[in-house]
């Protein structure tokens, strides 16, 4: 008989210690409207054993989430809920099944219960501030997180200048349209001044020099006179000299330069540094020699 | 000046002296020809031939018969006729009875100086063997090659009217010519002179000055004078601007070039330059050079279109433009 209740006692103990237990718990028990209800399901002494979770279903309640990270490790099944209106709730039960078909084993999770707060306070009929007020004074560090803005912009800008610009080159070229020159005595002198800056002479550069001289003087002549010096030899040039239309002083102090100029340009001629200065100086008396009367504007309209 | 183009010009005005004589010498027979005869010089010189263009009775074949009884050399002169054939030219193997074998009999274009007169009169066939033998210095007959004699200079002449029954030279061919001279009718004055000196019966005559040895010491004289590279750039620029107009900003000229200068061009420019400058005792080359026989290089080489002959427009014109526009360094 002790035997007999020994074993039944092993028995008893054995199936308590091997039936499944249930416990739940919604956390907050008070809330606000739209704040979100945490229900935790937690299922102990399964023994090993599937477990399946129904779902809370309750009109006054929507899931938003279901968290089964846990399930594996402590049994255990999170549900996030959320509430849209005030009042006391509660929780409906729903079945949590142990086991598998053939020894499966339904528990019921209990009932829980909820206030749902408005969010406007009870005294007061003003709404609550969502965020409170908090000083944010301008600081200038801020905008520079917005440095691309103007980046672009001025990107953008210099895009759409530099397009309408070659379009508009391109239809000068087109229509043969050419950017007005200086008067041929400006220019001259600006090369002149340019050369005498480079210094060719005390650099060795002597047929450097020599080039650019013949070339200022000729494009003077070409522009100032309206013949194509530029494209004459200096026999050439001679030969038109001849004609009276330049003052004397060209031809006479002009050409044994030029001439010069030829042998140290094609000849290999090596002249004396010293007179590339006096050279200059003769480029420059000969311009202002041969200048252009400046004309008033009751002559151009005489003229015109 | 630099010590060798110095040395060289001071060769040069010892050397010139025979070309004065040369012109002195034909001067005896030609009035008002200088042009014609310094060109022929320059052909001479620079070892290019020339051919001669101009209508009858302008001394064309007269000048280069004088030219070359200034020389001790050999002249050949082969009047060109539609029934010419090559061996006519450049000979052929003749068979000997007596002794059963061919000997060769070369023709007479065996000569330091040949005149090829009225050139266009003979067919394709017997100019092409000319201009190949004046190309390749060499003439084959049978299974022999024969090099022709140094010096040696073709001189053709051509008639530009009287164009019936002629064979207008190819421009592959032409363009074997280094010069082109166009000749005109002399000044007044001048065929005054030539009135007078040839209505007499006592001609004077020429004597041979120049042997073809010295020729060839001013050739090879001719040959080291320098050229700096401005004045190679100045070449290229004008025979490049014969063949792309537009990049010279002569689009006007675009649609009047039929096909610009071939490197040849470029070639006799720098060639021909040498030997103006060589006339002018120089030991360097000058613009003044390439614009004096530019005309005379680039007139043949320089094709025109249907366009360009439709508005009278001849290579001439097109070359004075280009000349015009490129800037002389």
């Amino acid at each position: 008989m002790r035997g007999f209740f020994s074993l039944l006692m092993v028995w008893l103990w054995t199936a308590a210690a091997t039936a499944a237990q249930m416990d739940a718990a919604l956390a907050p028990s008070t809330a606000h409207i739209g704040d979100t209800l945490r229900l935790t399901v937690r299922v102990t002494g399964a023994g090993g054993r599937p477990l399946r979770f129904g779902r809370p279903d309750d009109e006054n309640f929507s899931l938003l989430r279901v968290d089964s990270s846990r399930l594996a490790a402590a049994g255990e099944m999170g549900f996030t809920l959320a509430v849209y209106d005030t009042g006391e709730y509660t929780l409906p039960q729903f079945p949590v099944i142990v086991g598998t078909a053939a020894d499966a084993e339904t528990l019921f999770t209990p009932l829980q219960s909820v206030t749902i707060a408005s969010v406007l306070p009870d005294s007061a009929q003003s709404p609550l501030p969502l965020k409170p007020y908090r000083e944010h004074p301008f600081q200038w560090r801020e905008l520079l997180a917005w440095w691309w803005i103007p980046a672009l912009a001025a990107l953008v800008s210099c895009a759409v200048w530099f397009w309408r610009w070659r379009s508009r080159r391109r239809l000068r070229k087109e229509m043969g349209y050419e950017e007005p020159l200086p008067p041929p005595e400006e220019e001259a002198i600006r090369l002149l001044i340019r050369l005498r800056d480079e210094k060719y002479p005390a650099r060795g550069m002597l047929k450097e020099f020599f080039s650019e001289y013949s070339y200022i003087l000729r494009r003077y002549l070409e522009r100032r006179y309206e013949f194509p010096a530029l494209e004459m030899t200096t026999y050439e040039l001679e030969r038109r000299f001849e004609n009276g239309t330049v003052p004397i002083e060209w031809p006479t102090r002009l050409l044994p330069v030029l001439r010069e100029a030829d042998l140290v340009k094609f000849a290999k001629y090596l002249p004396d540094y010293s007179r590339c200065d006096a050279h200059l100086e003769l480029g420059f008396e000969l311009i202002e020699l041969s200048r252009a009367p400046l004309t008033t504007e009751t002559e151009e309209a005489a003229a015109a | 000046m630099d010590q060798d183009i110095r040395e060289l010009t001071h060769s040069i005005e010892r050397e010139s002296e025979l070309a004065d004589r040369v012109l002195t010498e034909t001067g005896k027979l030609l009035f008002g020809q200088r042009y014609m005869m310094e060109r022929l010089l320059i052909g001479l010189f620079a070892d290019g031939h020339v051919l001669l263009e101009g209508v009858p009775g302008l001394a064309k074949t007269l000048a280069v018969k004088t030219l070359s009884a200034t020389m001790q050399a050999k002249f050949q002169r082969i009047q060109f006729t539609p029934d010419l054939l090559p061996a006519d030219l450049v000979g052929t193997l003749v068979y000997n009875q007596k002794d059963s074998q061919f000997t060769t009999r070369k023709g007479p274009i065996f000569a330091n100086f040949v005149l090829a007169d009225e050139i266009n009169r003979a067919p394709a066939k017997v100019q092409s063997a000319l201009l190949e033998a004046m190309q390749e210095r060499q003439v084959t007959i049978g299974d022999h090659t024969f090099p022709l004699p140094a010096p040696f200079l073709v001189l053709a002449t051509q008639n530009p009217i009287e164009q019936e029954g002629t064979y207008p030279l190819p421009e592959a061919q032409v363009d074997r010519f280094m010069l082109k001279i166009k000749i005109d009718y002399p000044k007044r004055e001048e065929e005054a002179r030539i009135m007078r000196a040839y209505a007499k019966t006592d001609v004077p005559d020429v004597t041979a000055v120049v042997s073809p040895e010295e020729v060839m010491r001013i050739r090879a004289l001719v040959e080291r004078i320098y050229v700096d590279p401005k004045i190679e750039n100045y070449i290229l620029d004008i025979v490049f601007a014969t063949r792309q107009p537009e990049e010279f900003k002569l689009n006007e000229l675009r649609p009047l070039i039929q096909y610009g200068a071939s490197p040849r061009a470029s070639i006799y420019l720098i060639k021909a330059a040498r030997a103006h400058a060589f006339l002018r005792r120089r030991g360097y080359v000058v613009p003044e050079d390439i614009r004096a026989i530019g005309h005379d290089v680039l007139r043949h080489r320089v094709a025109v279109t249907y366009e360009a002959e439709a508005e009278e427009v001849s290579s001439e014109e097109i070359i004075n433009k280009i000349f015009n526009r490129i800037e002389v360094p």
